[in-house]
């Protein structure tokens, strides 16, 4: 689930790429917070409950989240939910996907911003650790206007894993791309193209094997020399 | 080329949505990425099996 809270969506560019993203994917929940008048504090509730991938969205206002988000979580995070002794939320991932009209090179040490990004959402990293969840580096968007074409396309992938993929390693990057090639070839429109998707996705199951294997037999003669 | 990549390409090449040709722009390099750890790996392999320290 994508928890957005952005004051004027419709006019940002960057919130109308990320939904343009994952139009293509199934079980996406999409609940932008500055369209909702009054709370549902037990609705809310449900729906964190329902989800295993919570992700807050938004743009970084004054080193910080638009005041909805704060909002939403004085509000649902009631300690009758979080701390009445059965954590609700334990072993869910949370999320963060944050934009900024600031380079990246800025948010480092010794960076004109003089902190990194990693420093400002630190609060979120402590929800989630109150909470029992499991945080996720936070994936982070700079002056997507400047982006050349090839990094965008590559920015719907990432975005589109970050909301899906299972474990944020290679292996599970490529096991990623290979459910999603099987998707594609069941929606194949003829079944030469799916015959060739499926193709694809076997071929790189095999050299994901291959790889599997050969870090294996590195390991075992690594150990053998004394390198463990 | 290899056989993964002309693929790759073919699917891109063929591909009706943005969303689509960017999910092959990005399988392109995981590919890419794929194929370089594998080198990597066997390079290692050989060199570890080809020590001569240990004749």
């Amino acid at each position: 689930m994508v928890i957005i809270s952005h004051p004027e969506i419709e006019t940002s560019m960057v919130q109308n790429f990320l939904k343009a993203s994952v139009a293509p994917l199934e079980d996406i929940t999409w609940h932008h917070l500055d369209a909702i008048d009054t709370l549902d504090v037990a609705a809310e509730q449900a729906l964190l409950r329902e989800h295993e991938r919570i992700v807050f969205q938004f743009p970084l206002y004054w080193y910080a989240a638009p005041a909805s988000l704060k909002a939403w979580l004085d509000t649902v995070l009631t300690g009758q939910f979080a701390f009445n002794g059965r954590q609700p939320l334990a072993g869910k991932t949370l999320g963060i996907v944050v934009s900024t009209g600031t380079a990246a090179k800025h948010f480092q040490a010794g960076g004109s911003e003089q902190v990194t990004l990693s420093e400002i959402l630190r609060p979120y990293e402590l929800v989630a650790r109150k909470l029992g969840m499991v945080y996720l580096p936070p994936l982070t968007i700079h002056q997507l206007g400047y982006w050349q074409e090839t990094d965008k396309q590559h920015l719907v992938i990432d975005y589109q894993r970050y909301l899906t993929q299972a474990q944020f390693n290679f292996d599970q990057k490529l096991a990623w791309f290979e459910t999603m090639l099987i998707k594609k070839a069941a929606e194949a429109t003829s079944p030469k193209a799916q015959q060739r998707i499926t193709l694809l996705s076997e071929q790189l199951s095999d050299k994901r094997s291959e790889l599997t294997d050969l870090n294996w037999q590195v390991q075992l003669i690594r150990e053998e020399e004394g390198e463990g | 080329m290899d056989w993964l990549t002309e693929q790759i390409q073919l699917q891109k090449e063929q591909a009706t949505t943005y969303e689509e040709q960017a999910f092959y722009t990005a399988l392109q390099q995981a590919s890419d990425e794929l194929a370089l750890r594998i080198e990597q790996r066997q390079g290692e392999l050989d060199g570890r099996i080809w020590n001569a320290t240990n004749w």
